[in-house]
């Protein structure tokens, strides 16, 4: 039996309601995460939604899985007691990632590297730790304003739209992952650990695209007005919803020839027009012809038929999936992507997404599940 | 030098496009020593995507490509003719990474499917990243970052309730997740082959990255019976929080109002008559009312600005963010500045042009981009002759017989 991809690796996570999906994707891969929570709980325990609508410490849904696969103690960090017993365990760690924990003040970083030369110590804030902003406090929403993907979202000339699901937030905790992970292996390798400073605008900024070099070599800003959809492209009602089609402005001709060939092979009457020399998508009529032309046959068709009609075709095609679709999806459900939660409690069993990357010798496994508060206060650890 | 961590690592990246790319693009600026295999044959299509040093198109001039390919090798070799094929086998023999996103298939008709290669280094790591993963009735589906936002959901959650989805303008899921994930699973495996001696095949499909990000709407379907919704800016737990008209052409502010207190140092600050209502002091009233609410902080904003008001509310501990563009940023954010996130690095064709430092910086000393992206075909000579202790003459041959082209 070969050892996990992590095994070995001790981290302490002083998370709330950011900085889980680090230790996550260092759990799910064999490192012994443990939650180091305040008395009164992790944050995240509080964050909406809850299994029946019903908050309570077990019940969060963001909580069981984030949490999933990591013990937990609870530690005061306000006591100087607390704080003794957490330094104690942070000198038999490899690593340690802070960030928005209540008590995120009271840990000296400093210190724990100084008793501890091997330990890797990873600090995420909204701007970084120094500097004009600081200071500044974010969420989700105001660091993805101030990293630049916000602008570029949206309908022109009206208020920017945000990514669903505090995306903003979650690509701090992977690029977290990343460096700490490269640390550790230093460390591993050298004794010598490493103080990383991960800065959550930053984290946004590295997403934006060529919008940075536009503006650098041609002086153009990106926003939402600077790229409308090709014709051909876009969002496109059909028989059980909408799908995405990619046809146009992607490897210039050979999607489009495709999509011409797909639509001919259906016998849709005045498809030879796509296919034929006189085309030219930049005419203004060419959007009205188009739609025309695919959407009285798109709207015959559901989200799979034209998804499996884009496979058939080499045309790149998806269905706008709803929720209820993933868990339905045939190729996730083939892959065994969703995996049930482990354990009891109000979130037990509930399908969840699985591993992100398949291991040929050492997979992802989801072994147990949040820490129950119950568990971490009486027992002080309660997973492996 | 040889402190980064990384260093020491052979990555041979047959990767192109976008999130490939820049997943060894994150281990080439970590140390690792990234040899990217092309073709004068068939170009990245990366190379000729805007914009362009002086908006001018060329294979070597694409910021877009530059980015993406920062600190990495450039080697030409035409596969379709068995000596390149060859070469490249030669080359993997002693890497310790090859990776690819092409659809499955492709790398095993170019002569370099895991279980060829597995023959020629044993302990190889082989990370395939296709759109759908190597397995299952659609593995062999087209993907982009865009038809990925779509399938995993993330785009059609995206957006104001009642309008079409917009997601976040961009391939979101090249930028971040698939890059990041695929980062972090080749480290993973690289310290199970430092301890063990063991390689191994990593399958990632590229919506999986994408999907573990967003587990909520499919819990709450499964526990609740809820079918998630666009909500625009919304959040539950903060009220209001949206995005506001500021002075200026196209200029908006973010603010989020997690807390009562924060509520009452937005309205002192907005001193706005309307917004006083004493229903509006508790969460959930605000909740009930946010489209009145939003509607008047528009109103009392749209004269400020952006910066100032920032400023103002960050002091009274509110968050709040100016809607920057890339010029604020490339120009003007002084906490870029001071973090020194832009690089410009020097480039043959480019001459200094601008890169993203990683958001995450070391103590010990810098880590990210240590050098320009390749020219196509760079290090063809120094790679062979080094590498593979050709001759000048050897490589001569070889790229007049059109095999290292």
């Amino acid at each position: 039996m070969m050892p996990a991809a992590l095994e070995g690796i001790r981290v302490l996570e002083l998370s709330g309601l950011y900085g889980a999906y680090a230790g996550k994707l260092f759990a799910d891969l064999g490192a012994a995460v443990t939650l180091v929570e305040p008395p009164e709980g992790s944050p995240m325990r509080a964050k909406p939604p809850f299994a029946g609508d019903r908050p309570g410490p077990d019940s969060s849904m963001p909580f069981a899985y984030f949490a999933a696969n990591k013990g937990s103690v609870v530690v005061n960090l306000r006591s100087a007691a607390g704080l003794a017993g957490f330094e104690e365990l942070a000198a038999n760690a490899h690593l340690v990632l802070l960030s928005d924990h209540p008590d995120a003040a009271a840990v000296n970083l400093e210190k724990l590297r100084a008793a501890n030369p091997a330990l890797v110590c990873v600090r995420i804030t909204p701007y970084g730790v120094d500097g004009p902003y600081a200071g500044y406090v974010g969420d989700d929403l105001t660091l993805m304003a101030m990293g630049g993907l916000l602008t570029m979202a949206g309908f022109p000339g009206e208020a920017p739209v945000v990514a669903y699901g505090e995306q903003g937030l979650l690509a701090a905790d992977q690029f977290a992952a990343v460096g700490a992970l490269a640390a550790v292996m230093r460390a591993e390798r050298t004794g010598v650990g490493e103080l990383i400073d991960v800065s959550i605008q930053e984290s946004i900024v590295m997403a934006l695209e060529n919008a940075a070099q536009t503006y650098q070599l041609e002086g153009r800003v990106r926003n939402r007005s600077a790229a409308p959809a090709r014709v051909g492209s876009g969002i496109f009602p059909c028989k059980d919803g909408e799908i995405y089609l990619l046809a146009g402005g992607v490897g210039e001709t050979a999607m489009w020839g495709n999509f011409s060939d797909w639509l001919l092979s259906e016998k849709v009457a005045g498809a030879e027009i796509f296919g034929s020399p006189e085309w030219d998508d930049t005419k203004p009529e060419a959007r009205t012809i188009f739609e025309r032309l695919f959407l009285p046959y798109a709207v015959g068709k559901t989200k799979e038929e034209l998804y499996a009609k884009g496979k058939e075709w080499r045309v790149p095609v998806a269905p706008m999936s709803t929720p209820s679709d993933l868990l339905r999806n045939a190729q996730l459900t083939y892959r065994g992507f969703f995996v049930p939660l482990p354990g009891e409690g109000p979130t037990a069993s509930v399908r969840v997404p699985g591993a992100p990357y398949k291991f040929s010798a050492t997979p992802w496994e989801l072994k147990c599940p949040a820490p129950s508060f119950a568990g971490s206060v009486h027992g002080k650890e309660t997973a492996a | 030098m040889n402190d980064l961590p990384l260093s020491g690592v052979r990555i041979i990246d047959f990767c192109w496009i976008g999130a490939g790319s820049y997943t060894t693009k994150l281990l080439a600026d970590l140390g690792a020593d990234v040899i990217k295999v092309e073709s004068s044959r068939s170009l990245d299509s990366l190379r000729l995507a805007a914009p362009y040093k002086d908006g001018i198109r060329g294979i070597n001039r694409s910021g877009y490509f530059a980015d993406r390919n920062s600190s990495k090798r450039s080697v030409t070799v035409n596969m379709k003719d068995p000596r390149g094929v060859e070469l490249v086998h030669q080359l993997i023999a002693d890497a310790d990474v090859v990776a690819n996103n092409f659809r499955p298939g492709t790398m095993e008709k170019l002569g370099v499917g895991y279980e060829a290669l597995q023959k020629i280094n044993p302990d190889l790591i082989y990370i395939g990243m296709s759109m759908n993963g190597d397995e299952g009735p659609d593995r062999t589906m087209l993907g982009y970052g865009i038809t990925i936002a779509a399938i995993t959901s993330f785009l059609g959650l995206g957006g104001y309730p009642d309008r079409e989805p917009t997601g976040t303008g961009t391939f979101y899921p090249d930028h971040v997740p698939n890059p990041t994930h695929a980062a972090f699973a080749i480290m993973a495996a690289l310290r199970h082959k430092w301890r063990t001696g063991e390689g191994q095949k990593i399958d990632m499909a590229q919506t999986e990255p994408m999907l573990a990000l967003m587990p909520v709407s499919v819990m709450d379907y499964q526990l609740n019976g809820r079918e998630t919704k666009r909500q625009g800016n919304r959040l539950e737990g903060c009220a209001p929080r949206g995005v506001y008209p500021t002075a200026g052409d196209d200029r908006w502010i973010a603010i989020s109002i997690a807390s009562d207190v924060q509520w009452r140092a937005l309205t002192d600050l907005l001193q706005d008559d309307r917004l006083a209502r004493p229903e509006w002091q508790q969460m959930v009233a605000r909740a009930e009312s946010a489209d009145e609410i939003d509607r008047l902080i528009a109103e009392a904003t749209g004269d400020r600005d952006g910066y100032a008001l920032m400023e103002a509310l960050q002091r009274r501990g509110v968050a709040a963010g100016v809607v920057q563009n890339a010029a604020d940023l490339v120009d003007r954010d002084p906490q870029l500045r001071h973090r020194g996130h832009w690089r410009y690095l020097p480039h043959a064709e480019m001459g200094d042009s601008l890169y993203n430092g990683p958001p995450f910086q070391f103590a010990s000393g810098s880590v990210g981009p240590r050098f320009a992206a390749p020219l196509l075909g760079e290090h063809t000579y120094q790679v062979f002759q080094e590498e593979l202790g050709k001759s000048a003459d050897e490589v001569d041959l070889l790229v007049k017989e059109g095999v290292l082209v």
